[in-house]
């Protein structure tokens, strides 16, 4: 409050006329981590997953795309409640709450899975970059420096504005879907009724699907939304925005990832084999044209660049947290600068591991799936035992049908995690090749 | 939101008139009290078996990486 002669400076304040107009006002402020922890999981490797599901089996695995957006949402909207109730990051929660052994544990795993994640995201902008003829050994470093500048561009905001973009490029699917896949009353039918593909249902199908429900929910999104909604200092009052932030975030991304199942499917239509979405899109030039496979590189590199944006975010800030540093993106370099020391680290480590000649890609992607494997049953079931905890969440406590919903989540994810890691390390144990 | 407009005298803000809504951006708030989970938790029965199991999954998936390991390597 200001009197004479005192200089308190007034909080920069926004008029509406009417309750719609502050409410749209104010969703749009809080608008922001849970579009973009959505939509940044459509990164490399859902893009590869995704559009193999569409190329080898069509549209008949849409139907599980739309299957996980409940699931996704009541995920990520556990995690928004609870960065918003603490102000605090996953990791620092898991550390305080249920010790150092957890802690560390869940910090090293993620620190480890998010690195090895970014090298497949420079791995693919690589790919990419060598399809259009530009210099792989100019093009990623180029790349790892513009992240890092994105990353130290100063301020939450202007970070968030660029990831917002980013995100609502990948619209360009949509228009990708429209151009390769034009009949969209099969693919609707094929969303809303599974029915198995010519051939059955094969271990191949089984194996894919669990792919998919993998790619879809990843460790990083816990700890990198609640970080994100803590940084933003988001409000008690601000849960309920939070919550369509997420949601619109969910609808958004999948029908992203179904436009993807999609542009694969015309792939499939002519029965052009797979290998990759790069190769994929030179395949499809007599049949889409030049600009298809220009626009679908383009969106491989614009998924990998949001991923790796938000992905080494979330290993900063889960670093800063349990290290007790500085840890925000409102904070000068010099204000922080482990925390930026930690998002340069990553970036620049992953590009430069790209660049070394006959890397270690393929081992790296299955340390990857084993290492998600590890790290999201315990990040899912902390999560839903602190939520759970009323004398401590208060209002923000889980009620009764949010734990049967998110129990039944936590067990088949954990069952499903299961199942993958035993089937990368240990096929033989399933009879699977 | 305006949840603080309360905290702000709409006298020095300028503006009297009843239908004026403010919203102030998050960043831009006065940072409120969240709730303190620095303390450990209460290891009640349900959260200790969830512990062990998480404590069983991951040594079996240690297991299962080292039953790998070797196999590639040729010892088994």
């Amino acid at each position: 409050m200001a009197s004479a002669g005192n200089t308190i400076k007034q909080p920069a304040v926004r008029t509406a006329r009417s309750a719609w107009g502050r409410n749209l006002l104010t969703f749009l402020m809080v608008f922001g981590p849970g579009l973009i922890v959505m939509e940044a999981d459509n990164d490399a490797g859902a893009v590869a997953t995704y559009v193999q599901a569409g190329a080898q089996y069509g549209v008949h695995l849409l139907w599980l795309v739309i299957v996980l957006l409940p699931i996704t949402y009541f995920i990520q909207e556990m995690v928004a409640r609870l960065g918003i109730a603490t102000g605090q990051g996953h990791a620092a929660l898991i550390y305080n709450r249920f010790g150092k052994w957890w802690g560390r544990f869940s910090l090293v795993d993620l620190l480890t899975v998010n690195f090895l994640t970014l090298v497949t995201e420079f791995a693919a902008i690589a790919m990419v970059v060598d399809r259009l003829g530009i210099p792989v050994y100019l093009a990623v470093p180029l790349a790892a420096v513009g992240l890092i500048a994105v990353g130290l561009s100063g301020g939450y905001r202007r970070w968030e504005r660029i990831a917002i973009v980013l995100c609502l490029l990948d619209c360009a699917w949509l228009v990708l879907a429209v151009v390769c896949y034009p009949t969209g009353a099969g693919a609707a039918r094929a969303a809303l009724v599974p029915y198995a593909p010519p051939g059955g249902i094969t271990l191949d199908f089984v194996y894919l699907a669990m792919a998919i429900v993998g790619t879809t929910i990843a460790p990083w999104q816990l700890f990198f939304q609640q970080s994100c909604v803590a940084d933003k200092r988001l409000r008690f009052a601000d849960l309920k925005w939070a919550r369509l932030d997420t949601f619109v975030g969910a609808v958004f991304t999948i029908i992203v990832a179904a436009c993807m199942m999609l542009v694969g499917a015309l792939s499939y239509k002519h029965g052009i084999p797979f290998t990759d979405p790069a190769q994929m899109a030179d395949a499809l030039i007599p049949i889409a044209g030049h600009a298809v496979r220009i626009a679908i590189l383009l969106m491989m590199v614009n998924a990998s660049v949001l991923g790796t944006m938000a992905i080494s975010l979330a290993s900063s800030w889960a670093y800063g947290e349990v290290m007790g540093w500085p840890h925000s993106l409102q904070k000068k370099i010099t204000e922080a600068p482990g925390f930026y020391a930690v998002y340069v680290a990553c970036v620049a480590g992953a590009a430069a591991i790209v660049l070394i000649p006959r890397a270690p890609l393929q081992t790296i992607i299955i340390s990857v799936q084993v290492l998600a494997g590890l790290m999201l049953p315990p990040a899912v079931v902390f999560l839903q035992i602190m939520l759970s905890d009323k004398q401590f969440m208060g209002q923000f406590a889980n009620t009764r049908w949010n734990n049967i919903v998110n129990w039944t989540i936590v067990v088949l994810l954990f069952a499903l995690s299961a199942v993958l890691t035993v089937q990368v390390l240990a096929p033989e144990l399933l009879h699977w090749h | 939101m305006a949840c603080r407009i309360d905290r702000i005298d709409r006298g020095t803000i300028g503006s009297q008139d009843e239908n004026v809504f403010y919203v102030i951006h998050p960043l831009d708030d006065t940072e409120e009290e969240k709730i303190n989970m620095d303390q450990p938790m209460e290891m009640t029965l349900g959260v200790k078996l969830a512990l062990y199991g998480l404590k069983a999954y991951i040594a079996l998936v240690i297991v299962l990486a080292l039953f790998r390991f070797l196999s590639l390597a040729k010892l088994l």
